[in-house]
């Protein structure tokens, strides 16, 4: 891992740039030059996607892209683009350039979500920031912002119910921030250095940096919701508008994750992991998130809330697959993160469209919706069925590969936790599809018209629904390449 | 005995023919409205004729493969024609086309028939693929495939009950695929491939090993109707349209058991599994199937759930006859599944066409029927003597190869067992046969069974109908022509193979045993 050519670049920077640059463009382009906004916006989420796409080659041959920023001492701002970092860098710029669409045909009505898209680029911005992190300090940095500039996200509906979940997720922030502190705090006093790619910069299990694990456990187990650190969850999505809700789950929960790989793999190293047991609580935890997670969103009835408590439960399968510390689990959590996004995205677009188009949130009032939007409802199946884990689509295979890395990590018994979910989240995204198509003979004339809807709101609704299975189905599964690749890099 | 292996596209091909116009329907609905009935009658027509067309290669011992590359993970699936697919393709086939071909007729008063004949056609493509995957992946892949599209077949009508049983068939469905995907996993990471060769892929007994066979054997036999897995099929069998029900009970039922003969000769070994003793374990679920399900037969007044019990009853023999692990037992049980998927495809079509002309479904009220519908009693008469396996019927031949079969393997018990499963077929069938033609002294209620001129009508609330109602005359309640066609061919597939001076389906079944034994 050492011998990789290195080379500096400054294209690190301009990623994470380019959307603040558009936030601010896009406030300018309010105020003077309206017919500009648009253009500004989906500007500033294409070039950073564009110019991951230029890294890539490079990268993938085994360069690291390289850049410090002597800013912030004692580590700096420092970027480090390896393979993991770039899968990262490109799914999370490929989604936010969907995601951005999807936004600016949620929000037709300018005025409605001016402020909206200044605080998404910033928190597009803060994750690209975190992909490209070399250090745990811009990591730090970047996450904070990226979580900061989600409150007014989440809140920006104005109404009691929104304020309440943006208070509730802005004190979660606050004590994911403390604890991260801590955490990096402990970390550079006991060994000096926060760098990511040296292979775990600990060498022993001190106690001191049990405690380090634990604030990073929770700080990251706050952003990616593992129970008991999800109670933000729920209630942020069920009040925030689609969008982001959409980020948040798609992008934003996965950050969280990514810091648990680093913690895993850069901070403390394999070894101590794996001698200390510490593993084992996420261990726990994931087992424990995808069984409460799938069982609650049984409960639910408010689709976004359902949506919020599958998504606790996919984190359990992420996460389950990080703290199994196998090589093909580790595959399958690297591929999951990618499959989750993509099966996830589709289902808040669709409860996005289905909120846009009827008015309706509850799963109850939903009866016969397929015939009104049987698009819309053809893409949902697709990812509920997807979610089940059935080929060709995307989460069998990362099943497939968690279910490998338990057998390896001799504990088949987790597969049975695996199925046991896999069979919950059949039972309560099925009888959406189901109740959407079927069952409705009695409906009114009026309730059967087929809607018009946006092309603006369904192209990036269909891309989601594509990418659950376009992968498989191709003779190159080229997210499994790389997840392959970075897991070998890491055993 | 060694197989030439022949690269071709063919089974691919002719998987995605089904699949592809399946989908082609469903998306262009309102433009290819008017040939719904036609395109799916002719793309399984089609289909039969494709499987046909490789007979020839079949015969000289050929074995056909088809790669299909693009699918990428974890590697490519292929499809493989040997003695044993072909064998099963040919007779499904030609099921799904006379079910197809019934469907106009019993589909005439339903909604949505351009969505009931998409998915009869992606499931046929599901079902089928199952049968030519030729490695567990792609079996599995297509097994869930025909799953989850049979679930819209038979929730079709849409109403509460139907829904329910729907449900219920696919929550089942999932659970028993991703026990599948559990021994998939298992078989991988034991052995790194899960293609299927001789001898199995399995040859060291281990823990994970046990679990593999037992979850393989709960998913398969869940789709199969094994005890104590059956749960969800005396529900979905009375619930879906009668073409639909002949199509799951004759054939998709089947893929189970073709998965369970995988298993046994692909994944692991007969050697293997008589020495883990599983197969004595599997005799006895398959003596309980056996006798649970004919048991519970007699007590049902609903036909078709009579007849789906009967279908768990038969599906009993057919994991009897191969888990005798010997090679007379597999031809019994391939030969079985051959008869049974033309008997009980018949006996379904009928009670179709009970319901369609009459609205009758519940037994009881069947007095008589074989005066107004002599030529679907008939048939239904012709499959109930098969069924208890009278020669010379088909199922006298299996019956009498699993008896074989039963005392080869030392199991004479066995024999006994399939002994009181005729008697219980008899007593389940006959009576219905025999009140069809013989209602005996004509009571006050003699016209209890409410008939309009259409045959939808409900017929309980003691609606009063008359004969003369009914397109008058004694026979005018008879199925159209386009209903009995398929009948009657079934009907002919009951009986006409053993009359043969050669018994052309005894030879497949024989020729795709040896198959697997020889190897």
């Amino acid at each position: 891992m050492q011998h990789n050519q290195i080379v500096v670049s400054i294209i690190p920077a301009l990623i994470f740039l380019f959307p603040l640059v558009g936030a601010v463009g896009a406030m300018f382009a309010d105020r003077y030059r309206s017919e500009w906004r648009n253009g500004a916006i989906i500007g500033s989420v294409t070039l950073p996607l564009l110019f991951a796409a230029l890294l890539y080659p490079g990268v993938s041959s085994g360069k690291i892209v390289y850049l410090l920023i002597n800013l912030l001492p004692p580590a700096g701002i420092e970027f480090r683009i390896d393979l993991l970092s770039m899968y990262m860098l490109l799914l999370f710029s490929f989604l936010s350039v969907i995601i951005i669409i999807y936004t600016i045909g949620y929000y037709k009505n300018k005025q409605e979500g001016k402020v909206f898209f200044y605080f998404m680029l910033i928190a597009i911005s803060g994750c690209l920031g975190v992909s490209m992190s070399g250090n745990m300090l811009t990591f730090f940095l970047f996450f904070e912002l990226m979580s900061l500039s989600f409150v007014p996200l989440v809140a920006y509906k104005s109404n009691p119910g929104a304020y309440r979940a943006g208070l509730k997720f802005f004190f979660m922030t606050i004590i994911s921030g403390v604890a991260l502190f801590w955490a990096v705090v402990i970390t550079y006093t006991t060994t000096g250095s926060l760098a990511f790619g040296l292979g775990g910069l600990v060498t022993e299990g001190e106690p001191v940096l049990a405690v380090a694990f634990v604030c990073y456990l929770i700080a990251f187990g706050i952003k990616s919701a593992v129970i008991p650190l999800h109670i933000w969850m729920p209630d942020a999505y069920a009040a925030a508008p689609t969008p982001a809700a959409t980020i948040s789950s798609v992008i934003m929960l996965k950050t969280g994750v990514l810091g648990l790989i680093r913690v895993f793999h850069d901070i403390f190293g394999l070894t101590v992991i794996q001698e200390t047991g510490w593993n084992n609580i996420l261990l726990v935890l994931a087992i424990i998130s995808m069984l409460y997670g799938s069982i609650c969103a049984f409960a639910q009835d408010d689709l976004n809330r359902r949506l919020a408590y599958s998504g606790i439960a996919q984190v359990g399968y992420i996460l389950l697959g990080l703290a199994l510390v196998t090589e093909m689990a580790l595959v399958g959590t690297v591929y999951h993160i990618m499959a989750h996004a993509f099966m996830k995205g589709c289902m808040f677009l669709c409860a996005g469209v289905i909120y846009v188009n009827t008015g309706k949130t509850k799963i109850s009032e939903m009866k016969g919706i397929g015939m009104q939007m049987p698009v819309t409802m053809l893409a949902f199946t697709i990812a509920a069925v997807s979610s089940v884990g059935i080929p060709p689509f995307n989460l069998f295979v990362s099943k497939w590969h968690l279910g490998l890395g338990a057998i390896e990590a001799g504990m088949p018994a987790i597969i049975l936790v695996l199925l046991l979910s896999s069979i919950l989240n059949a039972s309560y995204y099925f009888p959406i599809s189901i109740n959407a198509f079927l069952g409705c003979r009695e409906l009114q004339n009026i309730e059967r018209q087929r809607l018009r809807l946006q092309p603006l709101r369904m192209v990036p609704l269909l891309i989601f629904a594509a990418g659950a299975f376009i992968f498989t189905i191709m003779p190159y599964n080229w997210p499994l390449s790389l997840a392959r690749a970075i897991a070998q890099l890491y055993f | 005995m060694e197989y030439e292996v022949v690269y071709t596209f063919l089974p691919a091909i002719i998987i995605f023919v089904p699949i592809i116009s399946g989908i082609l329907l469903f998306f262009f609905s309102e433009r290819l409205y008017s040939y719904k009935e036609y395109i799916c009658i002719g793309v399984t027509g089609l289909f039969f004729l494709l499987v046909l067309s490789m007979y020839p290669a079949i015969r000289e011992g050929k074995i056909l493969l088809g790669l299909f590359q693009y699918f990428s993970f974890p590697f490519s699936i292929s499809f493989k024609v040997d003695q044993l697919t072909f064998f099963l393709g040919i007779f499904f086939s030609f099921v799904w086309f006379m079910a197809a071909c019934f469907s106009p007729g019993y589909m005439a008063h339903e909604h949505k028939k351009e969505r009931y004949y998409a998915f009869f056609l992606l499931a046929e493509g599901g079902c089928m693929g199952t049968i030519f995957a030729g490695d567990l992946l792609g079996l599995f892949l297509f097994f869930e495939f025909m799953a989850l599209t049979t679930y819209v077949l038979i929730a079709h009508e849409e109403t509460p009950v139907t829904m329910f049983a729907a449900g219920k068939y696919l929550y089942m469905t999932v659970g028993g695929g991703l026990s599948v995907f559990f021994g998939l996993l298992i078989t991988f990471y034991l052995t790194g491939s899960v293609v299927f060769t001789r001898p199995g892929l399995i040859t060291e007994p281990s823990g994970l090993a046990t679990v593999a066979f037992v979850a393989f054997m709960l998913g398969f036999g869940l789709k199969a109707g094994m005890f104590p897995v059956h749960v969800w099929l005396p529900d979905a069998h009375p619930a879906a349209p009668s073409p639909v029900s002949a199509a799951l009970s004759g054939i998709m039922l089947k893929t189970g058991i073709y998965g369970m003969i995988r298993v046994i000769f692909n994944v692991y070994s007969p050697d293997f599994i008589s020495r883990a003793n599983w197969d004595t374990v599997m005799l006895i679920i398959a003596a309980i199937t056996i006798l649970l399900g004919s048991a519970m037969a007699l007590l049902q007044d609903d036909l078709k759930r009579r007849l789906a019990y009967s279908s768990i009853a038969q599906i009993g023999y057919i994991i009897l006859g191969i888990f005798l692990l010997n090679q007379s037992g597999l031809t019994g049980g391939l030969y079985h599944l051959f008869t049974h998927a033309f008997m009980k495809g018949l006996l379904f079509l009928c009670a179709g066409a009970i319901i369609v002309r009459t609205g009758i479904r519940n037994i009881s009220q069947m007095k008589g029927i074989g005066l107004k519908m002599p030529l679907t009693m008939v048939f239904f008469t012709i499959a109930s003597l098969a069924m208890v396996g009278i020669p010379p019927f088909n199922g006298f031949i299996s019956k009498w190869q699993l008896s074989l079969a039963s005392l080869e393997a030392g199991q004479p018990v066995f024999v006994a067992i399939l002994i009181v499963s005729s008697l219980l077929n008899a007593a389940y069938y006959f009576p219905i046969v025999i009140a069809a033609f013989f209602p005996g002294e004509k009571d006050s209620h003699h016209d209890h069974e409410s008939v309009t001129d259409d045959g939808c009508s409900e017929n309980d609330h003691g609606q009063e109908a008359d004969d003369h109602l009914c397109y008058g005359g004694r026979l005018g309640l008879e199925a159209p022509w386009h209903m009995v066609i398929p009948m009657g061919l079934l009907a002919i597939g009951c009986f006409a193979f053993a009359l043969m001076p050669v018994n052309w389906a005894w030879e497949l079944a024989l020729a795709a045993a040896r198959s697997l034994f020889s190897m």
